[in-house]
């Protein structure tokens, strides 16, 4: 893992030919042979996408500053920052939409300004706006573009898209007519027509419904399993649900790089804990850890003085198996508890305290040893988005 | 270079041109435009002759000369060329790329593996592939002259070829001045003051010093694309369109494709 790092550190591991970060390693369900299986003629040492040093102004505003990284062979790296962080500037210089003031950015080995057409000739690209021409029907429209890449066999290649895009109900539509879900569909079968070994994608998921995103996400990462993918996104359980490798963009540099789990274990990781005490929790341990009682100080302080039948008479039993169900630890089969209020305090005198806060590796360890000394039930222990969420929020905005 | 690239594109953009609500307007008020404008010099034709034969018959004499070419072809290019174009031709090509960029298309188009000098001679093809689209009209406009009077061939043909070559020349401005905006707006009203100007320029120039009327006179487009309407062919006025055309396609290729940014436009 190389994250958090500082903006140059990317640069020089560039430039010398050496692995940009060390996600090399595969993710589950791809394999190591396909990083080594999958290379083309071009340049077997290059990596499929390469920026160097990229530099972009508007005016007085440093919109992309010295931005390095590269995309490994079968890898999906995610490109990840907050709106304005120069995400899209970053992504339309390495298509070749615009020249960067400074830096060299490499497809498939091939500087993208200087051998243009060739560089882009194993491209697929989907912006974010989904640009389509609305008088144009998606066959022609389709037709268009395989056109211009050079398809050979451009009737096999729609068909072969429209197949894997399920686009059969809406081939003679005109694209003006189209809903968001089939227009970003049609922009992807555009960006696969000519089979590129390389997709760059610009917030793919945007504007979709939640069907529609959990589908085009396992789309993604199936065509993450063939393909170099780069994509841009601010949506973080996206990122850690597609991506093998991130970089962390903010005010148009690179302010980390690695691994979402390693990232999100970064540092002192944000941990979202919840726990279950008989008894109330001393005050130096609460203020140790942030143990907040759920439901607020007052119901804690009920819960202490609870006593078992006052509680039970306002706590309906759904609410006990809510609780327990949503903390993802209710084994199946549990009864629901009839003296558990749902606000977290028991009638029998327990409290659900929660920690959401940073919590250095050796506070995680007292706080699990202070749950098994005093027999505290563990409800819920994560760290992975909530984590990545941390490091996040602190990268991008200066630090928390 | 690969045409047939730039072909598909220019076969694009003139239908998009064409076949669109707004092309439909623009294109169905032109040619609504041309029509009134070839009657009325039609019916001042006829005029024309029911007087000189008057004359005649009242002096006792042949008529005078009347001649199509003069009272209807001549009047009709002038009008169309000189002041039609001045308006047709922005809203014609401020799609060309400040459309594209303003919906994302040119972003995409650019990230194919196309040069430039591709996509910006398919876009300017489609440009003239819609002039010519337009100007189909005057087929038409030819046949009415053929049925009613014996125009002189040759001089009609210079004509058209006078408005074509002043078409080509300010749809090439046109595009260039889109290249550079983002708007379609904007490069319509910028294309209209550049035209105005350019129309209007020589003229006030005239009344300068010598070497101002000289170079009035060299850089009047109007008054090369009178000789053309007046049947006139001068091969050194066609070297000047497609010249002053080839050198506006040479600076619209240097705005899409450098002056920091491929798309230079933000």
């Amino acid at each position: 893992m190389t994250a958090p790092k500082t903006p140059g550190s990317a640069l020089s591991e560039g430039d010398d030919g050496r692995d940009l970060g060390d996600s090399t390693q595969a993710r589950p369900g791809s394999s190591q042979r396909e990083h080594e299986t999958h290379v083309t003629n071009d340049s077997p040492h290059s990596h499929p996408i390469e920026a160097s040093h990229l530099v972009k102004t508007y005016g007085p505003v440093r919109a992309v500053d010295d931005v390095s990284f590269a995309v490994h062979r079968g890898e999906i790296l995610g490109l990840l920052g907050p709106n304005g962080a120069g995400k899209s500037t970053t992504l339309r210089m390495l298509v070749g939409f615009q020249y960067p003031d400074a830096g060299v950015v490499r497809l498939q080995g091939r500087d993208v300004y200087r051998e243009g057409a060739e560089a882009r000739s194993r491209l697929g690209y989907m912006p974010e706006a989904l640009p389509l021409y609305a008088e144009m029907t998606v066959r022609a429209y389709l037709r268009y573009f395989a056109s211009l890449k050079g398809v050979a066999d451009s009737g096999a290649a729609i068909d072969r898209v429209v197949q894997h895009l399920s686009l059969e109900d809406v081939i003679q539509r005109p694209c003006g007519n189209l809903s968001r879900g089939y227009r970003q569909r049609v922009g992807l079968a555009q960006a696969l027509l000519a089979d590129p070994s390389v997709l760059v994608l610009d917030e793919p998921t945007s504007g979709l419904d939640p069907n529609q995103i959990h589908d085009f996400r396992s789309l993604i990462r199936s065509l993450g399993q063939e393909r170099s993918v780069l994509l841009s996104t601010h949506i973080l359980p996206e990122a850690l649900e597609i991506c093998d490798r991130l970089v962390i963009l903010s005010r148009g540099r690179v302010v980390a790089e690695g691994r979402p789990q390693e990232l999100a274990g970064t540092g002192s990781g944000l941990h979202w804990v919840r726990l279950r005490a008989e008894s109330p929790i001393a005050p130096e341990h609460r203020e140790r850890f942030g143990l907040e009682p759920e439901g607020g100080e007052r119901d804690a302080a009920a819960g202490d003085a609870a006593s078992g039948d006052a509680a039970a008479g306002d706590a309906a039993p759904g609410d006990a198996a809510s609780d327990d169900a949503a903390s993802g630890d209710a084994a199946p089969g549990d009864a629901p508890r009839s003296g558990v209020r749902g606000d977290g305090a028991r009638g029998d005198g327990a409290q659900v305290y929660c920690v959401r806060r940073d919590l250095s590796g050796e506070d995680a360890r007292a706080l699990l040893a202070l749950v098994s000394q005093n027999g505290w039930d563990l409800l819920e222990w994560q760290t992975g988005a909530a984590g990545l969420e941390a490091v996040f929020r602190r990268l991008t905005l200066g630090g928390e | 270079m690969n045409l047939g690239r730039s072909y598909r594109i220019a076969m694009r953009e003139a239908r998009g041109l064409l076949w669109s609500t707004g092309g439909g307007l623009i294109v169905g008020t032109f040619w609504a435009a041309t029509g009134l404008i070839f009657m009325l010099n039609l019916f001042q034709f006829e005029r024309g002759i029911r007087l000189a034969a008057q004359q005649a018959s009242k002096l006792q004499s042949s008529p005078v000369g009347v001649h199509i070419n003069d009272w209807v072809v001549s009047q009709t290019f002038d009008l169309t060329g000189g002041v039609l174009f001045i308006f047709f031709i922005p809203l014609l090509t401020m799609r060309a790329f400040a459309e594209e960029r303003r919906t994302g298309n040119l972003e995409l188009l650019m990230s194919q593996p196309l040069a430039g000098s591709e996509l910006l001679l398919g876009k300017l093809a489609g440009s003239a592939l819609a002039l010519i689209s337009c100007l189909s009209i005057f087929l038409v406009y030819g046949v009415v002259l053929g049925v009613v009077s014996t125009p002189d061939w040759t001089a009609t043909a210079v004509g058209a070829l006078g408005l074509l070559l002043l078409g080509i020349l300010f749809s090439s401005i046109g595009t260039l001045l889109s290249v550079l905006t983002r708007s379609p707006i904007e490069a319509a009203v910028l294309t209209l003051g550049v035209l105005l100007l350019i129309v209007t320029g020589p003229a006030m120039m005239s009344n300068g010093p010598e070497w101002l009327r000289g170079m009035a006179e060299f850089l009047s487009v109007e008054g090369r694309f009178r000789d053309f309407s007046h049947g006139v062919f001068d091969l050194s006025h066609v070297a000047f369109f497609l010249g002053t055309s080839l050198l506006l396609w040479a600076a619209a290729l240097r705005g899409s494709t450098s002056c920091g940014g491929r798309d230079s436009a933000r």
